[in-house]
């Protein structure tokens, strides 16, 4: 790990008020609470950068307002911005989110993830890594890739 | 026995046996009465201590020994150890007796039997005669042991002693590596710089002191002498810091590890540094003062440890404060700090300036740490920086960038504060010839500071930082005066009340409460009016438009009143605007919400002062002003509405309030004033004696009656009974009931309570009487009046099928606080009572109502009645008695009983584990997890999240009965996941629950019994992931990944 991509990265301050506020309806069991976008960003935000020991959140990788969400077709569209435009940890950042809401949300969604316009070399292959299913699936047979991507979801839990 | 046969024994018998020990007591106790002279025994031993074989003269001298140690000490007289400290010195040739010799020794001085000029020759033998790191190192223990003794009882003699000494000690210690040891050798190593003239030894003694630096010892896992690194860190930096003899040596070897590779040396030389700056004084820090610099702005810039910053910026400090004591030869050259700093503000100025300012803030701390250190300091870096931080800080358009600078100049606020004093520090503390230079720029900064904080900055950490100046500023001694006060509150009042962010709010409340404790007058005077303002007056419409919502204007009124100046005037004006609301005819909900609000602020303010420690004086004060001030008034308040019969303070919303602020002033206060209070309650409530009201309450009363007990009055007026409950039940068992006969009055209470419809008036007496019962101290007493007839009328009521059921369940009510009372003291008539109630719970028409008794006799009430807090006669365990007389009636019960009476049992043991300390529940564990299953099937949530609850806490200690059931705990689980059906009582947080109990698994059990699970559990929580509730998502989210997670058996 001594020769990271980006050694330095800029941190972001990360509002202290964390959590989503709570709203009366939210103990109303008879209201159905639809998805919406802070809550696929609440599943995402913890996920370990591969290289530092920091969340997306906080090198600003994954944004709220990045995400967008359609429950009428089941489709969800998650953007995120590398740190510097020639980072090779795109993929696997990708990947982790892509893993990440493939356990946590219902099959019913189709989730695509893009890196956002602009904020890559490679954008395009990337994107197509990402959100071409066998791919994603060779990935994870491979159980080195498999152990990476399960380390950066560690830190999801329990927040 | 004989002297010689003991003797023999003693030499004999193997070490640590019996009859060994038994022979040197009984050689002991001889010598303790006088039987026995040490000279005898001397003599006696003769033999052994000359014998050809090594090991017998070293066990008669360790005899010798052993006795000197453990025999009482009037027997040495002074020709006796004379004798006996001549005859060890003698000896300590004979190296295998080394040991035993030692211990003698150690037990004469230890005993102080030892004369000074005997003292002197101890050393100096010891030194001659013994290669102390030769021996093992309990010999090395007694031998440190010796000369810490010498040194605490002979210092004199050990002085004229001198260079020898030292000398000789140094030797001894040299090599020296067990830990124990060093302690002890850093201990004496003080002393003797401290006492000694060290001059010629000081390199020699720095050698074998420093070569220990820095500690890298770490205790082993079974340590049992409880040694720590950092023990040894400090008595060994107590020795280098000792004298600024070692400055020479010492410098340069800390400079050299302050460039080591581990953090912890680092951390330990930049400590160690920090401690003998001041000792080594300017000349020895000096020449190496930029060199420091430069590492420790290494150290400040590259740390991933906050410790090491903290530690080099303490550093930084220290070396600062040691230069500016250094004397100043001529005026014409520059003195050693304004060297120093100029090189410090020349190297640190281009991080401040440089558009990136990736280190403004880290370099500004540097700065700020060497201005806190002294005036000049202060005056010297606040005028090279300040001028060009603040120009910067308007310059820069780059919101981020403005709050790092702006960061910087509070560091110089506070290090100003550190310098100069707070606004409240006594005026004694600090020296008023010292002006701090930042006067000289406050109205820059207050500008500036105000600036950022107000609203047209979009950027809230820049708001937030200016709210932090501005605090700076208004807490600092010297700066604001006049009017510059009034536009910093100003400012500060704008955040609290505008500003829409509520991280930038909440920054503002916390500078204001930091205010109010150091001038409560201003924040008195300005904030909490401009909070009031804000207040309704009267009638609260939905249409006042308000700035903030009512909540959160109460919760900075209730947020500023923890400072106790603050805390009377604020109650005083809450209880006005409740004055105003609208009470009777006309009102709104709004009113009574505003009512309710108002009321709950008051209650926090109130409780709040009982959390904090305090005098008692100052406490008696508070609650004596508050007995008068708002306790009276509320009585009043809810006697005039009570009699009015309706209106919003009858609502049992408002009057379980207020009975709490009654509640909370009762256990503050005083035996006296408790029986003051006591004794106006019960006139009004008790006897209606209205004249004791003060005359404009009894105006309005008019010619109405007042008699909330009375059963037959209207429910308005006697939920008024709640206030009486509230006092009865809060008072310490030593106040006196002002009434002719106890007997009569309880009695009188519980019949009221019988013949009574309004649910809280049948609470309330019983209550009061169940209160009173436990506070009684004579049990017989108690037992004599309840079976004095009150009892068979209560318990023929509850068996009388005749009787509607609503009347036996009241009868039950009643009985069951009754039951409260005495089983929490342990008496034994509440378990025969108790029982009669388990009995229940098969009966048709009562089970339920029985079972929900058992939840009032296992839980404490929220009202903090039955509770020590008011002061309660609460047994020690009697929770865990109350569950063992339980638990096998309720298993039985469970077996035997119809499907309802299987239920009621249910719930009533989920009332008992709900209440429970759960390694109680754990040992009965086996026996009730069957029960505990089938609770998770029944369709009531309460049992469901009782059962879950109870899981969650066994899963942690008990996974091992848990795991034989670790299947069906799972197929229970997930099927309450997975149905979130709310008709069969899995409500939202129950499937919460059950999801945290399954994410629970994966760290508790074994791998090998989870793993087959594994597969349904995450094909059966994709299911739970499409919950209709976001709550519930979030934990199945959580859940789900956990399983994911779980890939091995756990590294262990």
């Amino acid at each position: 790990m001594s020769n990271k991509l980006n050694a330095n990265p800029v941190i972001y301050e990360v509002s202290k008020n964390v959590g989503r506020i709570r709203k009366p309806e939210d103990e109303d069991e008879s209201v159905a609470d639809p998805f919406d976008s802070e809550e696929i960003f609440e599943l995402i935000r913890h996920i370990n950068d591969p290289e530092h020991p920091l969340t997306l959140e906080q090198l600003n990788v994954t944004q709220q307002e990045l995400i967008s969400i359609d429950n009428d077709k089941h489709h969800i569209l998650v953007r995120f911005t590398p740190t510097i435009p020639h980072c090779s940890m795109a993929t696997l950042i990708g990947l982790c989110i892509r893993v990440r809401l493939l356990r946590s949300l219902p099959e019913r969604y189709k989730v695509d993830i893009r890196v956002s316009e602009g904020s890559h070399q490679s954008e395009h292959a990337v994107n197509k890594q990402l959100n071409d299913k066998e791919r994603v699936a060779a990935a994870l047979e491979n159980s080195h890739l498999l152990e990476v991507v399960n380390q950066c979801l560690a830190t999801t839990i329990d927040k | 026995m004989s002297l010689l046969v003991r003797i023999e024994t003693f030499i004999t018998a193997p070490l640590e046996s019996a009859e060994r020990a038994e022979a040197l007591g009984e050689i002991t106790s001889a010598v303790d009465n006088g039987s026995l002279t040490f000279l005898t025994l001397v003599e006696q031993l003769g033999p052994k201590l000359t014998n050809t074989d090594p090991f017998i003269r070293a066990k008669g001298i360790g005899l010798l020994s052993s006795v000197l140690s453990s025999c009482t000490t009037q027997q040495l007289g002074k020709n006796v150890s004379t004798v006996l400290v001549k005859f060890y010195l003698e000896r300590l040739q004979d190296q295998p007796s080394v040991g035993e010799l030692l211990k003698g020794i150690h037990a004469l001085l230890k005993a102080n039997a030892v004369a000074s000029d005997n003292a002197l020759q101890i050393p100096s033998r010891m030194f001659s005669e013994i290669a102390l790191q030769t021996y093992q190192q309990t010999t090395r223990h007694m031998a440190f042991s010796i000369l810490e003794l010498l040194l605490q009882h002979h210092l004199t003699a050990m002085k004229f002693m001198g260079d020898d000494f030292i000398s000789g000690f140094i030797q001894a210690m040299d090599g020296e590596k067990d830990p124990r040891n060093l302690l002890m050798a850093f201990r004496i190593a003080k002393v003797l710089i401290e006492s000694f003239d060290c001059t010629k030894f000081a390199e020699d003694l720095f050698g074998v002191v420093f070569c220990y630096f820095p500690i890298t010892f770490r205790p082993p896992p079974d340590d049992i002498y409880g040694i720590t690194a950092d023990d040894l860190k400090v008595a060994l930096r107590d020795c280098i810091s000792a004298t600024r003899l070692f400055s020479t040596y010492a410098m340069p070897l800390l400079i050299e590890k302050l460039a080591s590779i581990s953090g912890n040396a680092k951390r330990d030389a930049m400590e160690t540094l920090t401690a003998c700056a001041p000792v080594y004084g300017p000349e020895a820090v000096f020449p190496h003062a930029e060199h420091l610099w430069h590492y420790l702005k290494e150290e400040v810039f590259k740390a991933a440890d906050d410790a090491n910053i903290t530690a080099a910026l303490g550093s930084i400090r220290a070396i600062t404060a040691t230069l500016s004591s250094a004397t100043v030869i001529s005026h014409a050259m520059k003195s050693p700090l304004e060297l120093y700093l100029e090189f410090a503000v020349k190297d640190s100025l281009h991080h401040l300036t440089d558009p990136e300012l990736k280190y403004a803030r880290l370099s500004g701390k540097m700065l700020v740490a060497a201005a806190s250190s002294s005036d000049p300091a202060c005056h010297y870096v606040v005028n090279a920086v300040l001028p060009s931080v603040l120009e910067q800080c308007s310059a820069r358009d780059i919101a981020s960038r403005r709050k790092t600078l702006l960061d910087v100049v509070v560091d110089f606020l506070s290090a100003g504060r550190e310098v100069y004093g707070s606004v409240n520090t006594e005026a004694m503390d600090v020296d008023d010839d010292f002006i701090t230079p930042l006067l000289v720029f406050k109205e820059r900064v207050l500008d500036i500071c105000i600036a950022a904080a107000s609203a047209a900055s979009a950027y809230v950490p820049l708001r937030q930082a200016g709210l932090r100046g501005i605090i700076e500023l208004l807490m600092s001694r010297q700066l604001l005066a006049g009017p510059e006060v009034g536009l910093a509150l100003g400012q500060l009042h704008q955040s609290l009340l505008m500003d829409a962010d509520l991280d930038a709010r909440s920054e503002a409340l916390v500078s204001l409460v930091s205010l109010s404790r150091v001038r409560p007058d201003l924040v008195l005077q300005h904030t909490v009016s401009q909070l009031f303002a804000q207040l309704p007056v009267g009638s609260c419409t939905e249409t006042t438009p308000k700035l903030l919502s009512l909540e959160e204007l109460l919760g900075d009124v209730r947020e500023l009143s923890v400072e106790r100046t603050l805390c009377a005037p604020a109650l005083q004006r809450l209880l006005e605007r409740l004055d105003s609301v609208r009470e009777t005819a006309g009102s709104s909900h709004g009113d009574l919400s505003y009512a309710e609000a108002l009321s709950s602020t008051m209650l926090h303010i109130i409780e709040h002062r009982e959390k904090l420690p305090q005098e008692l004086g100052d406490r008696n004060d508070f609650v004596s002003e508050a007995a008068e001030s708002i306790l009276s008034p509320l009585l009043y308040k809810a006697t005039i509405a009570a009699a009015g019969k309706g209106g919003i303070f009858t609502t049992t919303t408002i009057l379980r309030i207020w009975a709490s602020i009654f509640s909370s002033i009762m256990r503050q206060s005083t035996v006296l004033l408790q029986e003051k209070i006591l004794r106006n309650m019960i006139d009004i409530y008790v006897r209606g004696n209205t004249s004791l009201l003060p005359e404009a309450t009894r105006t309005l009363l008019g010619s109405s009656s007042f008699c909330p007990l009375s059963a037959e009055a209207p429910l308005q007026e006697t939920n008024a009974s709640l206030l009486f409950a509230a006092v009865i039940c809060s008072c310490r068992p030593e106040v006196t009931l002002a009434i002719p006969s106890i007997n009569e009055f309880l009695q009188d209470l519980l019949v009221r309570s019988l013949d009574a419809s309004n649910e809280i008036l049948i609470e309330s007496l019983a209550k009061s009487v169940a209160s009173i019962l436990n506070k009684m101290h004579d049990d017989t007493a108690v037992s004599g009046f309840l079976q004095d007839g009150i009892l068979s009328k209560i318990r023929s009521g509850i068996s009388n099928l005749a009787m509607v059921q609503q009347y036996r369940q009241q009868y039950l009510q009643v009985y069951v606080w009754l039951v409260k009372a005495l089983v929490l003291k342990s008496h034994p008539l509440g378990y025969e009572l108790l029982s009669d109630i388990l009995g229940l719970l098969s009966d048709d028409s009562l089970g339920a109502a029985a079972a929900q008794g058992m939840g009032i006799i296992a839980s404490d009430p929220t009202d903090k009645t039955f509770t020590r807090q008011t002061f309660a006669n609460v047994k020690l365990l009697h929770r865990q008695r109350l569950f063992s007389f339980c638990v096998p009636r309720l298993v039985i019960g469970f077996q035997t009983g119809s499907a309802a009476a299987k239920q009621c049992h249910l719930l009533a043991l989920s009332h008992l584990l709900q209440n429970l300390p759960k390694q109680v529940v754990s040992n009965a564990l086996p026996q009730l997890l069957p029960l505990l299953l089938s609770s998770l099937i029944l369709p009531s949530p309460e049992l469901k999240l009782a059962t879950l609850d109870t899981f969650q806490a066994m899963l942690s200690d008990h996974e091992a009965t848990l795991s034989d059931q670790a299947a069906s705990l799972v197929t229970s689980l997930l099927k309450i996941v997975t149905a979130k059906s709310v008709a069969t009582g899995d409500t939202m947080h129950v499937r919460m629950a059950a999801l945290k109990v399954l994410g629970k698994l994966p760290e508790c059990m074994d791998y090998a019994i989870l793993h087959p699970l594994k597969p349904g559990i995450l094909r059966d929580l994709m299911s739970a992931l499409d919950d209709p509730k976001r709550l519930v998502r979030k934990e199945a989210a959580n859940t789900r990944n956990k399983w994911f997670l779980l890939l091995g058996p756990k590294a262990t």
